[in-house]
C-alpha cells in the first residue's frame, strides 16, 4: 500500500483520538462534581421510578435543567444536582415542561390523576396517558418526580439530616410571591433618580398613568381596573385578569407593583411590560394602579382634578 | 442457500433492498408519532405504541436500518468500482447484511417492549450494541481488504470518506454506548453521561451519516453530470477539516447546562468551524454541476442528488449559527431543533440515498426502474411533504421560543403550536405516501423479471469494468 495513505490514516486517527481526549475524557477528570451536602441519594422506590421514567421515554419531551433565561422555572441547574444520576436524563426538547424543579410543586394525587388522564387536568395537553403503568409503577414514578429539584424530597431529607428547618407548603407559597432581590435593587436605583422619586400617588400623576393604562391595560383589566375588560368579557382570556378592587392589592408596595408590571405573570397572558414601556411609564401606571386599589375604582379621579 | 450468495453485487442488492424495507417501517413509525402530536389519545392503552417508546424506535430503525444499510450498499457498490477490483469476500458481505438486519429486527422488538438503555440515540440494549460493533468490524475488514487489493493506485475522495467513516463509527460507538464504557468509574454518571451521550449522538450523525452521504454525492454528481469533479484539492481539504471539526461539537446540545465552560467553548468553536468543510463540499458539488444544470430536469438521479445538496446547504448554514450561544439561548428545546435534525437526515441523506438507489439498482439488476412516473410522484410527494414538515416544525419552534421569551409556560406554547403540528402531520403523511411509492417501485423492479437477484459472475464483471472505466474517465 502506498505510504502516503498510511501516513494520512495515522494522522486522522491521531486527530480523532486527541479530540476524544479533550471532549470526552477531559471533562470527566476535570468536572466530576463533589458529593453535594444539600442533596440526599435516591431511595430504592425513587430509583425504580427513575427506571420507569427512562423506560417510558419521558426525557424525550421533558428536559431536566432550568436555565438562566427560563422565567420562573426555579433554581438554575448546578453540576452537583446530577451527582447521584447513573444515566443522564437532561433532555433536549421541551414539548412538555422542564421537570428539574417539579418535586413537591404538586401533590401526589395530582400527579396520579395527571398520569392517568392528562387532558382531564390540563385541557389541550398532548402528553400520552400512562394509565397502563399499574399502581405500583405509577407510585414509584411519582416518588421519583417528587424527589427532584429545589423543593424535592431529596433536598428535604438532606436538610432534615443536617438539622435544618424545612419550610411548610404555605411558607413556600409565600416565598413564591416574594419580590426578587434584583427588583429591590432596581427600585432603589430608580428612586435615587429625582425624576422617578417625584412620581407619587397624587391625582396629577395618577391621571398621567391612567392614559398609559387605558391604552395598554384596560383591554383586559377594564377601564376601572375591576378585571372586566372587553377581552375578558368576550371570552378571549384563559384566566380572568386581575381585579384591582380585591383587598390583596391594598397590601402591594411599590417594588411589588414594579415587579408584576415590569416582568409580567408567567403562565397567564400578562406580558412583561418592560419590553414595551419605559420604566418611567411603568412608574406612572403604578401610581394609577395604587389609586384604583385604594379607592376600589376611579374614586376622586372620576371628578375632574386640576393638576 | 440463496440468501448467503457469493455472486457479484448480491451484497449490494441485499443491503439496499432490506434498507428500503426499513425505510418504509421507519417512516410508518414516524407518521404514527406525528399523529400523536395532534391526537395524543389515538393509541391510548397500548403500551408499545406510546410516544416515549416509539420515538427511539423511529430513530433507531431509520439510523441503523435505513441509512446504515444504505451506506453498506453504497460502499459495496462504489468502492470496488472506484478501486477497479471485485468486492473482497462477497459471501461475508452478505453475512454482514444478514447480521445487521437481525440487529435492526432486535431493535424493532426490544424498544417497543421497553427494553432500552434510556439514553437518547444509544437506546439499544447490550446484546444489540455488541452485534452492531461486530458488524462494523466485519464491514471494516471487507472494505479495507477490498481497498488493499485495488488495481487503481489513486484513491478517489469517496473512498477516503467511506474508509474513514468505518473507523470513526467504531470508535464513537464504543465510547458512546454504556455497554462498552460502564466499567470506567464516573464515566456514565451525572453530567459526564450527558457529555458522552451527546458526543455519541452528534457524531453518529456527523461521522457515520454525513461522511458516507457526502461520499455518495461525490460519486454520483460527476457520474450524472458527466463532468469531472471541480476540485480534488477542495475535496481533500473538506475531508480533513470535517475530521478535525466534527467530533467535538456534541456538547452544543447541552449548552446551557452546567457542563464546564471550556467544553462548551470548544463545541461552539468547532461547530462554527464546520462551515469550512461544508463550503468546500458545496462549492465542489455545485461547480461540478456547472454547465449541466439541465440534468436536474432530465434525470431523476440528478434531481434527487441536487435537492439533497440544497438541503445540505440549508442544514449546514443554520447548524453552526444554532450552535452559537446567542442563538442557542433562544432556539434550544424548541421544535426548530427537531426540524433541523430532519433537514439533515431526511432532507439531505435520505434524498441522497434515494438517488443512490435509483442509480445503483437498475445497474446491478440490469433492468430499468419499473415506473418512471412513480419516481416523479415519489420525488414531488417527498419534496412537498418534507417542505410542509419543515415549515410546520420551524414555525412551531419560533412560537415556542418567542412564547418562552415573554414568560409563557410550556403548556401554553404547546396549545399555541397545535395548528403547525397539523401542517407537520400533513407533511408526514405525504412523506409516508412517497415512501410507499418508492418501496412499491423498488419491489416491482426487483421482482419484475421473475428471476433471482444477483448476476452470473462473468457478466457482472464485464459491466463492472465498464462502470469503473466510466467513473475514472469522468
Amino acid at each position: 500500500m502506498n505510504k502516503r495513505y498510511i501516513v494520512g490514516f495515522v494522522w486522522i486517527m491521531a486527530m480523532v483520538a486527541f479530540i476524544i481526549l479533550i471532549t470526552v475524557a477531559l471533562p470527566r477528570t476535570h468536572s466530576t462534581a463533589d458529593e453535594p451536602d444539600y442533596l440526599a441519594d435516591y431511595t430504592p422506590e425513587e430509583l425504580r421510578g427513575r427506571q420507569v421514567y427512562l423506560r417510558e421515554g419521558c426525557f424525550y419531551c421533558h428536559s431536566q435543567f432550568s436555565r438562566v433565561q427560563d422565567w420562573d422555572h426555579g433554581q438554575v441547574a448546578r453540576s452537583q444536582d446530577y451527582y447521584y444520576d447513573r444515566n443522564n436524563a437532561l433532555g433536549t426538547e421541551r414539548t412538555g415542561p422542564d421537570l428539574a424543579n417539579i418535586g413537591n410543586k404538586f401533590p401526589d394525587d395530582w400527579h396520579d390523576a395527571h398520569h392517568r388522564d392528562p387532558r382531564a387536568l390540563k385541557p389541550g395537553s398532548i402528553m400520552p396517558s400512562f394509565d397502563y403503568l399499574g399502581d405500583e409503577e405509577t407510585s414509584d414514578l411519582i416518588a421519583y418526580l417528587q424527589s427532584l429539584g429545589m423543593r424535592g424530597n431529596r433536598r428535604k431529607r438532606a436538610a432534615l439530616a443536617r438539622g435544618e428547618i424545612w419550610p411548610t407548603d404555605e411558607e413556600w407559597a409565600e416565598t413564591r410571591h416574594e419580590v426578587p432581590q434584583y427588583i429591590h435593587q432596581l427600585y432603589d436605583e430608580l428612586t435615587e433618580d429625582p425624576t422617578f422619586r417625584s412620581i407619587r400617588m397624587e391625582p396629577r400623576f395618577a391621571v398621567n398613568g391612567q392614559g398609559i393604562y387605558n391604552q395598554n391595560c384596560a383591554i383586559c383589566h377594564g377601564l376601572e381596573g375591576d378585571g372586566r375588560g372587553p377581552a375578558y368579557l368576550h371570552g378571549a382570556m384563559a384566566k380572568p385578569p386581575a381585579n384591582f378592587w380585591e383587598d390583596r392589592f391594598d397590601g402591594y408596595d411599590d417594588p411589588m407593583w414594579l415587579w408584576r408590571v415590569r416582568d409580567g405573570i408567567p403562565g397567564t397572558q400578562m406580558p412583561p411590560w418592560r419590553l414595551s414601556l419605559t420604566d418611567e411609564q411603568i412608574f406612572y401606571v403604578m401610581q394609577f394602579l395604587k389609586w384604583v386599589a385604594e379607592y376600589n375604582g376611579l374614586g376622586p379621579l372620576s371628578t375632574p382634578v386640576n393638576p | 442457500m440463496q440468501l448467503i450468495s457469493d455472486r457479484e453485487n448480491s451484497a449490494t442488492s441485499l443491503a439496499l433492498l432490506t434498507g428500503v424495507f426499513w425505510l418504509f417501517i421507519g417512516v410508518t413509525v414516524g407518521a404514527l408519532l406525528a399523529v400523536q402530536f395532534i391526537w395524543p389519545d389515538v393509541v391510548r392503552g397500548i403500551p408499545f405504541l406510546q410516544f416515549g417508546r416509539v420515538r427511539p424506535l423511529h430513530v433507531n430503525i431509520l439510523a441503523f436500518g435505513w441509512l446504515s444499510l444504505l451506506n453498506f450498499g453504497a460502499m459495496f457498490y462504489m468502492i470496488p468500482r472506484l478501486c477497479r477490483t471485485a468486492l473482497w469476500n462477497e459471501r461475508l458481505a452478505n453475512w454482514l447484511v444478514v447480521i445487521w438486519n437481525l440487529a435492526v429486527l432486535g431493535a424493532l422488538i426490544c424498544l417497543p417492549l421497553g427494553i432500552t438503555e434510556g439514553r437518547e440515540w444509544a437506546e439499544l440494549p447490550w446484546f444489540l450494541d455488541i452485534t452492531v460493533a461486530v458488524g462494523v468490524v466485519i464491514l471494516g475488514v471487507i472494505i479495507y481488504k477490498t481497498i488493499a487489493q485495488r488495481k487503481e493506485p489513486q484513491l478517489y475522495v469517496s473512498v477516503w470518506y467511506f474508509a474513514a467513516s468505518i473507523v470513526w463509527i467504531l470508535i464513537i460507538y464504543a465510547v458512546g454506548n454504556r455497554t462498552f464504557t460502564s466499567w470506567i468509574p464516573g464515566f456514565n454518571t451525572g453530567l459526564n453521561d450527558g457529555i458522552v451521550n451527546w458526543f455519541y449522538a452528534h457524531n453518529v450523525l456527523g461521522l457515520w451519516f454525513t461522511t458516507p452521504g457526502v461520499a455518495i454525492a461525490y460519486y454520483l454528481i460527476p457520474k450524472v453530470t458527466r463532468n469531472p469533479l471541480y476540485s480534488h484539492f477542495l475535496s481533500i481539504l473538506g475531508f480533513f477539516t470535517i475530521a478535525m471539526f466534527y467530533a467535538p461539537t456534541g456538547t452544543h446540545h447541552i449548552l446551557q447546562s452546567p457542563v464546564p465552560e471550556w467544553a462548551k467553548a470548544i463545541s461552539v468553536t468547532s461547530s462554527v468551524m464546520l462551515l469550512v468543510p461544508v463550503v468546500t463540499v458545496l462549492i465542489n458539488f455545485f461547480m461540478t454541476f456547472e454547465g449541466k444544470w439541465g440534468t436536474i430536469a432530465e434525470d431523476h438521479v440528478a434531481r434527487f442528488v441536487f435537492v439533497g445538496a440544497v438541503m445540505y446547504l440549508l442544514t449546514c448554514f443554520t447548524g453552526p449559527f444554532q450552535a452559537t450561544r446567542a442563538v442557542n439561548t433562544y432556539l434550544h428545546f424548541t421544535q426548530w431543533v427537531v426540524g433541523h435534525a430532519h433537514l439533515a437526515l431526511l432532507g439531505t441523506f435520505t434524498f441522497w440515498g434515494w438517488s443512490a438507489i435509483y442509480y445503483i439498482l437498475p445497474r446491478i439488476l440490469k433492468r430499468p426502474m419499473w415506473s418512471k412516473r412513480l419516481i416523479t410522484a415519489h420525488f414531488w410527494m417527498a419534496f412537498v411533504g418534507f417542505s410542509l414538515f419543515l415549515i410546520g416544525l420551524t414555525a412551531a419552534g419560533f412560537i415556542q421560543a418567542s412564547g418562552w421569551r415573554i414568560g409563557m409556560s410550556v403548556y401554553h406554547t404547546v396549545i399555541m403550536f397545535a395548528p403547525f403540528q397539523y401542517v407537520r402531520t400533513i407533511g408526514g403523511v405525504l412523506l409516508w405516501l412517497s415512501a410507499f411509492a418508492f418501496i412499491y417501485n423498488v419491489y416491482r423492479t426487483a421482482v419484475s423479471a421473475g428471476r433471482p437477484l444477483g448476476q452470473p459472475a462473468g457478466q457482472a464483471r464485464a459491466s463492472l469494468e465498464d462502470a469503473a472505466t466510466a467513473v475514472q474517465g469522468s
